[in-house]
């Protein structure tokens, strides 16, 4: 019998235009739950817009968002991130900066540790439990992203660098299904990359998170990615095995030409 | 004389910082002014004195029946238009917040009336404190402002409702990553402030007795500047500016001349913004 690998995202004919301008040109893709997908693509190619019909931030022209078998196309970021376990980053690093790094973790469990509004309000002792292993599993995760250091440090005092360690952490925290990553090597020293890339490899592996990643380093991405997806014009342009996707013609003109 | 007018000042300091607080907390977590903040001590007035006059319940009972009626209100404004004021621009907040003053001040005019409506309620009482004769609901205001600034602090220092509240209030976008219900955290924190608001118009229209319609366009301009001589969003120098306020008036209506009174919020409010534009105590602004 063969099992059908689940999916953890899947577009169907999602188009977005603003105007007279498409952006993104009905793309169909599958996303599989457990697996680490590249999405690269020449400047203006529709990557971030795609993303941000993914999260909620734009609602598609056209088309369906579906996390597993549930359709989002519509949701808000947030209920999408809350429901759904679909998180997604930023180009520039979205943090608390006036929250140390463990309060910034902390914050980020609320959704899963208090989904009630009324246990936000509680002070008894499940409350106090519940609040104390927040703190021990920020703790890990510093330890994990290397920032153990700056556990009681404001975010805000931190390098850019930093702070995009911390904000993936903290995406880690509320137990996510699904990551979409924009750009999370862009503007950083290769030291934190190198970093980044084992964490994503680290987390995948242990906790079968999938991630999607949009990024412009296209060596990291291959090492990293288990698939790799081509945008052009907003059309999926190629769509495979990292290694035969750099090579193919079509791809290497696109860059060219972009 | 003159402990007489400290006393005086620090009851009414005190009704003025109940109200800023609600203020406070909205604008440190909307980042907006709620210019119809004195509506709600308006409302918790009438609907306290509409309990004891129409319903012929006790003023203790009327207590909670008017928070309760507040809370509905704000619900339903929170609901259909502070929700909305997350994102936008001040002034679109400030146009909003006026409107919803001027609906309010007619709502009130039109269900009871344009006259002056007398409050038959409280515990007016004297007692003897420190060789003084005080009424029991002034001893009362005090107690119960320390008592709310106390659990304001503890709320917003301690519990995950208090850490949502200063999430929403740092960075709105981080907490639509994260899945944070913002839009919940908005309307709690809003319907917190104004029955805040409300409860200090009950406690108070015992001592002023004549309630009407427009009796929280003061209120409102006074949380102004309170909020902005406490540090704009500290909880504690609400409370201290309040005092502050309450004492420099009561002082100034005995020694300067009591037309003068209501000028001495807004001399305040200029000379704050003119020499520590970030408050009086300010140490750490917006929690």
């Amino acid at each position: 019998m063969v099992v059908e690998p689940r999916t953890a995202l899947s577009l169907r004919g999602v188009r977005k235009a603003f105007g007279p301008i498409v952006a993104v040109a009905g793309v169909d893709l599958d996303i599989v739950a457990g697996e680490i997908c590249g999405l690269i693509g020449p400047n203006g190619s529709g990557k971030s817009t795609l993303f941000d019909c993914c999260t909620g931030l734009l609602r598609p022209t056209a088309g369906r968002v579906l996390a597993g078998a549930t359709d989002i196309t519509g949701w808000e970021m947030a209920r999408i991130a809350r429901q759904e376990r679909l998180l997604r980053s930023f180009q520039k690093a979205v943090v608390f900066r006036a929250l140390t790094a463990e309060d910034n973790l902390v914050l980020a469990g609320q959704m899963t540790a208090f989904p009630g509004l009324a246990a936000t309000f509680g002070c008894g002792q499940n409350t106090r439990r519940r609040v104390r292993e927040l703190r021990d599993r920020a703790g890990v995760l510093l330890e994990r992203v290397g920032l153990a250091h700056m556990r009681h440090a404001k975010a805000g005092e931190m390098s850019f660098g930093q702070q995009k360690l911390l904000q993936f952490a903290s995406m880690l925290m509320p137990e996510p299904r699904t990551i979409l990553l924009d750009e999370p090597f862009a503007g950083i020293n290769p030291v934190l990359i190198e970093r980044i890339v084992e964490n994503i490899r680290a987390v995948n592996r242990e906790q079968g998170v999938t991630f999607v990643i949009v990024e412009h380093n296209i060596d990291v991405l291959r090492d990293l990615s288990h698939r790799l997806v081509v945008l052009s014009r907003g059309s999926i342009l190629a769509d495979g095995d990292p290694d035969a996707v750099i090579r193919d013609p079509l791809v290497v003109e696109a860059y060219l030409a972009g | 004389m003159l402990q007489n007018l400290l006393t005086d000042g620090l009851v009414i300091g005190s009704v003025y910082a109940l109200v800023s607080v609600g203020m406070t907390v909205i604008l440190g977590v909307l980042g907006q002014i709620n210019f119809a903040h004195g509506e709600y001590y308006m409302a918790g007035a009438f609907a306290a004195w509409w309990a004891i006059d129409r319903l012929g319940l006790s003023y203790i009972e009327s207590i909670p029946l008017a928070i309760l009626i507040v809370a509905v209100l704000s619900l339903v404004i929170g609901y259909v238009v502070m929700q909305r004021l997350v994102d936008v621009s001040f002034d679109a907040g400030i146009i909003a917040t006026l409107g919803i003053s001027l609906l309010l001040q007619n709502g009130a005019t039109l269900l009871f009336g344009g006259t002056y409506q007398v409050f038959d309620g409280g515990w007016l009482a004297p007692m003897r404190v420190l060789g003084e004769d005080i009424a029991q609901q002034r001893i009362l205001i005090v107690l119960v402002t320390l008592a709310v600034f106390g659990a304001l602090e503890w709320l917003v220092r301690k519990s995950s409702f208090g850490k949502q509240m200063r999430a929403v209030a740092q960075n709105v976008e981080c907490c639509h990553v994260l899945g944070l219900d913002v839009r919940r955290v908005v309307l709690i924190t809003f319907i917190l402030g104004t029955t805040l608001a409300a409860l200090s118009g009950v406690m108070t229209a015992p001592i002023t007795m004549n309630i009407y319609g427009a009796m929280g366009e003061a209120i409102t301009l006074k949380s102004f500047a309170v909020i902005v001589m406490g540090g704009m969003g500290s909880i504690g120098g609400t409370l201290l500016a309040g005092w502050v306020l309450g004492i420099m008036e009561s002082l100034v209506a005995a020694y300067v001349g009591l037309q003068f009174r209501d000028a001495v919020a807004f001399t305040l409010l200029v000379l704050v913004l003119m020499w520590r534009p970030s408050g009086f105590f300010n140490t750490k602004a917006r929690y």
